[in-house]
């Protein structure tokens, strides 16, 4: 009896194992076969991942309240402690900013009244919507978040997102319910941005690490630490005059900058239009798309 | 009355679904990786949660993880992160092909054991993934954050299985 038990359970391991090999030789080649794939036709693996994100973008979203619930709670223990110094602090900050609020409003008036004298469209971007960070799926080796919007709430690849005061990055995947930004400090992010005290133009490059930084900045330039970089928008895509940081440090020629916007942190971001777009006449503007100049980036 | 020696059909309903809790988790895991919950640079370590998971069901049950599972698994958060397409997959198909074997010696036996093997799957998985990256993109990326990471997976292992995976070990149906 206990031989036949053993028989037949070593018959019924037998034909499993071998199955199971066949299996995992198929499936590592099938994966194989997979990496191949999306090196030949990574417009495809790109549209796959929308759809993916896409169809997950509803749990994700509902997810959402429980998520903020946490991290608040994370910062609450994380701030009860210095509570009566971060009073101070904001105090302090409190009184700095109305001073620079009246200074603010009164460059305000100042620029729109010149802006009349000559002329000059008004180029304040739109904010198009303000969306939650419902993933952050950058990995090792890209730097993205996923939002919780897509083309049916008019969002369309290109657009640039904001975090309050300072440029996050672009939209790169759009889906119906879901849009990927490709933040600024992602390897392959390129954005054209101006020194804002110069007006030297340069291309601000990500490689992955916190500080991106300065390319193809002319040689004769000069910068220092502090200085604030805005986006040119001579590429079409992104609006003009976008904060986006501060130059950091310069080491052997190697010139970082400090986003403003803090891409460690990212709970909602702002969408915001192509102001080269809309601040074309009708006729001008392209029928349909966005093909015109080249948005597609 | 005496127990049935035929299990009635809620019973054998509930038995079946318990068989897929090593599935279900591995992708609850999978997915926790995305969720932006505040901790500063969680979606950029990702830490191996799905790795961690597929290790313990193909040691333990392999029953439950067969190969496809774990190429499914592998293939969603493949494209949920934006690691190359495949990357992923091919590793949870390694892993579990590897793994499925070394039942006798790490089943039942003490858990530093398991443990122990975990260090050296979690550091060849993240070799694999950096060689693949830097093969398809003739980028190589400083492997401090690649390390970082396969440290991060080895101290998360007994926590996630303390935690998720030893609880739901106990309520699965003998294999």
């Amino acid at each position: 009896m206990a031989q036949r038990t053993a028989f037949s359970q070593n018959s019924a391991v037998q034909p499993r194992a071998l199955g199971d090999r066949f299996a995992s030789i198929i499936l590592t080649l099938a994966a194989l076969a997979l990496i191949v794939m999306g090196r030949i036709d990574p417009a495809m693996v790109d549209r796959a991942r929308a759809e993916t994100a896409d169809f997950f973008a509803p749990i994700l979203i509902a997810i959402q309240q429980p998520l903020a619930t946490v991290r608040d709670n994370l910062a609450i223990s994380k701030g009860l402690f210095d509570l009566a110094r971060e009073n101070d602090r904001l105090r302090e900050e409190n009184a700095r900013l109305k001073k620079w609020q009246s200074t603010a409003l009164a460059l305000e008036a100042q620029s729109q009244v010149l802006r009349g004298l000559l002329n000059v469209p008004n180029t304040a971007p739109p904010i198009l919507r303000t969306e939650p960070v419902i993933a952050e799926p950058g990995g090792l080796y890209v730097r993205s978040v996923l939002v919780g919007g897509g083309a049916h709430d008019g969002l369309a690849k290109g657009q640039a997102a904001m975090a309050g005061p300072g440029l996050v990055g672009r939209i790169t995947e759009i889906g119906a319910w879901s849009a990927r930004v490709l933040l600024i400090t992602d390897l392959n992010s390129r954005i054209p941005v101006i020194l804002e005290g110069t007006r030297t133009h340069a291309i601000l490059a990500g490689d992955n690490t916190a500080h991106p930084y300065l390319m193809y900045l002319p040689k004769a330039a000069t910068v220092s630490p502090g200085d604030r970089i805005v986006t040119a928008g001579h590429d079409g895509v992104f609006p003009t005059g976008l904060a986006v940081g501060r130059v950091s440090s310069i080491e052997n020629g190697e010139i970082r900058v400090e986003p403003i916007a803090d891409l460690d942190r990212l709970e909602y971001v702002e969408l915001v239009d192509n102001v080269a777009q809309s601040a074309l006449t009708p006729e001008l503007a392209p029928a349909e798309g966005r093909g015109f100049f080249g948005g597609t980036p | 009355m005496v127990a049935s020696p035929h299990p009635t059909i809620l019973h054998r309903l509930d038995q079946n679904a318990r068989r897929l809790l090593p599935t279900l988790i591995s992708f609850i895991l999978g997915m926790a990786v995305v969720l932006p919950i505040g901790l500063p640079h969680w979606g950029e370590l990702a830490p191996p949660l799905l790795l961690i998971s597929i290790f313990y069901w193909s040691t333990v049950r392999p029953d439950l993880m067969p190969p496809t599972a774990a190429f499914v698994l592998g293939f969603f958060q493949d494209l949920l992160t934006h690691s190359p397409l495949g990357t992923g997959a091919l590793i949870m198909v390694l892993t579990q092909w590897i793994m499925r074997g070394q039942r006798r010696y790490l089943a039942n036996r003490p858990f530093f054991l398991m443990w122990a093997a975990f260090a050296p799957v979690v550091m060849i998985a993240g070799v694999l993934d950096w060689i693949i990256y830097a093969l398809l993109t003739f980028h190589v990326v400083p492997p401090m954050e690649a390390l970082v990471r396969m440290v991060l997976g080895f101290f998360l292992f007994p926590v996630v299985s303390w935690i998720v995976l030893i609880p739901t070990h106990r309520t699965l149906p003998p294999g």
